[in-house]
């Protein structure tokens, strides 16, 4: 029997379903195992917490970026609006505990502006996302970069207690980002918003022929967003103890990296967010372990951009786009 | 005449793009549970009809009256809401979402805090499709059903709807006669359960199994209406041609001389292979209704591989088969979308005419020699502009295709592919086309030419090839041999013996 390149995709493609993200849990699970046998330190209970810790951050931030490219669009202002996020947090006004609710309530509103401007740019002013959320990366990076240079502020005294509090022997943060995770995904998944919004991200005129007002889905998909990805700001203030304009910068690869591998292809209208969280689970997998060979930060971004470039390929294989003719 | 068993009254609607007036006052109109088939030729009107009738064009003049009502219909919401549903030809389906998401979509039922109420859904649609003696798998994703399921989740979407009017555009193009006869079935169906029917279809035999009445358009009007208890085929045929003629085509000087042109194409679906050549100074026309595979072959030729089937120049083979080497074989090709493809349409006219062939020194563009190649095709075409320099979608249309068309020129080419030459150009500069296609013919081009208009095709070949359902069924040979009617037949697959 020849195996053709057409056969194999014939069989990925009839167990493809919308929310795609059988592949990402096996990868992930294969990937957790080989860890587990090559180091011994990979399955203590610090080394676990710590990669559950820093998945949270990650996940609200590839959440909200999951929201805005299964309604068709992408968001390359994550990263920034990330590290806007932690300089409000690390320098509002006010005393403990009142400062950490008046931070939280202004990072909120400045990460909806941001979601709503990026609404804007691309449904009212009709500009492709792409260039539309790099604008407004630059607006937000270069207004992080006017509250402060280097890191600046501290965090709230009492986002510091919840940061370090455990409920047993969970981290506070993993329960949060659980429950979050769960109304997300519920909400994306099993509701009539989310049955819309992946319809616009399949097609925006059979939406509109269908009667969905595409306007106000994409709006509402870049207000999640942008409150997504600003609770991944707020948890990451503790992390570094202070606010900083370039901390968030990261997150964009390893948010549409998380994301992609998560079953959640570019061209919009599929994937899920429990896919989603496999991918970032995935993405922190790597970076964990990498740190435990102690890789340097640079060769970590080779293996990154090596590994997205992989996986977007793999998903133009299942799609079947690899064997069209480009000309 | 308007009674109470009027569902619908479409008065004098007139719609025009840029200089082509495409409705000419149309007066349309049907009863209550009936099935009307909408027949014409091509650029006859009926999708610009019905586009306007569910919304999603506005016309420039007319009236709509629905249940003796006058309606003003300005969006496609607007059309639902009245109970006007259509099915395109590609079902505007969504491809990851379940049979009864789809159904539903835009309708869901939900429980508290929006939770889709998935059994319920379910239900609904199991109902409907009991209903429809239809069997689908409910749960299936839409992308895995084939085209005629697709079709039947189409209208059960509409029937969701309360749809009173549904208007499906050619419904049978992909299905078996098997589904087809099933599809007709549900028709009559829902004629019973007073749903009225509006199909536009180009197999005409097939409208006398389920059709009650027909309406023909021709020319933005629609020519007649009558019963199908009192037409036949060839009525059909000979209503929907008989156009005016408004351009004139140009003398031939010459005969075709020697081969210069042979393709075989082979389309996995299709039992024959399409074959036939093309000779110095002939034109040949590949005709057929929409949607028969015409198009297909022709971009083939210029965009296909070697898979597609073998071609030969000069009875040379061409193996690798990309436009550029096409073109250095002296294969052009001139698209029907000026916008898209003929034309980079944000640059000068000028860099547009000198993009195949500029003298250059070390890649840098002679500025001299380049306004004279430039020159030299605008003063030939008489292409109207105001300097080569303005951009080329300040032009009309008639102009962006000489422009499309003339930038070829330099490089003298051999064969001259062109699908739908003269597309939504004014009659003036038709003609003009029309007598450079015929001059440079006569210097020995072959030219293989797609064309929706069946006056031009007849006027402008030496041999028409007619298609049908991907194959060349019959050829006429020698120009103006052949009657509209005759040709129109012979397109709709209609085998005089």
């Amino acid at each position: 029997m020849r195996i053709s390149f057409k056969k194999i995709q014939t069989i990925f493609m009839s167990w493809e379903t919308r929310k795609n993200y059988l592949f990402s849990c096996v990868l992930f699970t294969f990937m957790f195992i080989v860890a587990s046998i090559v180091s011994p330190y990979f399955l203590t209970y610090k080394n676990i917490s710590q990669l559950l810790i820093q998945m949270v951050t990650l996940g609200f931030v590839a959440m909200g970026q999951a929201y805005v490219l299964v309604s068709g669009g992408i968001d390359l202002s994550v990263g920034s609006l990330v590290s806007m996020t932690t300089l409000i947090i690390a320098l509002s006004p006010g005393v403990d505990p009142a400062r950490l609710i008046i931070g939280f309530l202004l990072a909120i509103i400045a990460a909806v502006i941001v979601g709503i401007l990026n609404y804007f740019s691309r449904m009212i002013l009709g500009i492709d996302p792409f260039i539309g959320t790099l604008a407004s990366m630059s607006i937000v990076q270069g207004l992080a970069y006017t509250i402060s240079i280097g890191t600046a502020g501290t965090a709230p005294k009492h986002l510091l207690m919840i940061y370090n509090g455990k409920l047993g022997p969970i981290p506070v943060v993993v329960i949060i980002f659980g429950l979050v995770a769960f109304i997300a995904a519920i909400i994306l998944e099993k509701t009539k918003t989310g049955l819309r919004i992946y319809a616009v991200g399949q097609s925006r005129q059979t939406a509109s022929y269908s009667g969905l007002n595409t306007r106000q889905i994409i709006l509402l998909v870049h207000i999640i967003a942008g409150m997504l990805i600003c609770l991944g700001g707020v948890f990451l203030t503790p992390r570094i103890s202070a606010g900083s304009p370039i901390v968030g910068s990261v997150f964009l690869l390893d948010s549409i990296a998380a994301v992609v591998l998560g079953g959640t292809p570019l061209t919009g209208g599929r994937g899920s967010i429990t896919g989603t969280i496999a991918g970032t689970a995935i993405m922190s997998l790597i970076n964990n372990f990498l740190n435990m060979l102690g890789v340097t930060i640079y060769w970590k971004f080779v293996a990154k951009g090596a590994i997205l470039l992989a996986v977007v390929a793999g998903g133009s294989f299942m799609s079947g786009s690899i064997t069209k003719k480009k000309i | 005449m308007v009674n109470s068993s009027t569902l619908l009254d479409m008065k004098k609607i007139r719609k025009s793009f840029s200089n082509n007036l495409v409705l000419n006052d149309v007066n349309f109109s049907c009863r209550n549970g009936e099935i009307r088939a909408l027949v014409g030729s091509n650029g006859a009107g009926k999708s610009t009809l019905l586009k306007i009738l569910i919304g999603a064009l506005s016309a420039d003049g007319g009236e709509i009256f629905f249940n003796s009502n006058h309606v003003k219909i300005n969006s496609v919401n607007d059309a639902r809401e009245l109970g006007i549903a259509m099915i395109f030809q590609d079902f505007n389906l969504f491809p990851y979402h379940r049979v009864y998401e789809n159904v539903y979509i835009g309708r869901e039922l939900h429980k508290k805090g929006g939770i889709l109420a998935v059994s319920q859904m379910r239900d609904g649609v199991a109902d409907l499709l009991k209903k429809m003696d239809v069997q689908i798998d409910i749960d299936a994703y839409v992308r895995n059903l084939n085209l005629a399921e697709q079709q039947m989740v189409a209208i059960a979407k509409a029937l969701l709807g309360q749809a009173k009017l549904l208007i499906m555009d050619e419904p049978t193009a992909p299905l078996s006669t098997k589904e087809a006869l099933h599809l007709f079935n549900i028709l009559k169906d829902l004629k019973n359960h007073g749903v009225t029917v509006i199909l536009v279809t180009h197999r005409i035999s097939e409208i006398f199994q389920v059709a009650d009445v027909v309406s023909v358009m021709r020319d933005g009007k629609i020519v007649e209406t009558l019963p199908i208890s009192e037409v036949n085929e060839s009525m059909v045929a000979s209503l929907m041609a008989g156009r005016s003629i408004d351009a004139i085509f140009p003398e031939r000087k010459i005969s075709p001389g020697k081969k210069i042109f042979s393709y075989s194409y082979r389309d996995e679906k299709i039992k024959e292979p399409v074959e036939f050549a093309i000779r110095e100074g002939e034109t040949v026309s590949l005709f057929g209704l929409e949607g028969q595979g015409q198009r297909k072959i022709l971009r083939s030729i210029f965009m296909g591989s070697h898979k597609d089937g073998a071609l030969l120049i000069h009875d040379k083979s061409i193996e690798r088969r990309n436009p550029k080497i096409l073109i250095r074989s002296g294969v052009v090709f001139i698209s029907d979308d000026r916008v898209g493809e003929g034309l980079t349409f944000n640059l000068p006219i000028l860099q547009n005419l000198i993009m195949p062939y500029v003298e250059h020194r070390m890649g840098v563009i002679i500025k001299r020699k380049a306004k004279v190649i430039s020159n030299d095709i605008i003063k030939q075409l008489n292409i109207v502009l105001r300097s080569p320099l303005q951009k080329v979608s300040m032009l009309s249309g008639g102009n962006q295709q000489k422009v499309a068309l003339g930038k070829w020129l330099s490089l003298k080419p051999r064969i001259m592919l062109l699908d739908e030459p003269t597309k939504g150009i004014d009659v003036n500069t038709k003609s003009q086309i029309y007598d450079l296609i015929a001059e440079l013919a006569d210097r020995g081009m072959g030219v293989l030419m797609v064309s929706s208009d069946i006056i031009e095709t007849i006027g402008m070949s030496d041999r028409i090839l007619v298609v049908y359902k991907g194959m060349i069924v019959r050829e006429f040979v020698g120009k103006g041999s052949v009657s509209e009617e005759e040709l129109l037949k012979a397109a709709m697959g209609i085998l005089e013996n």
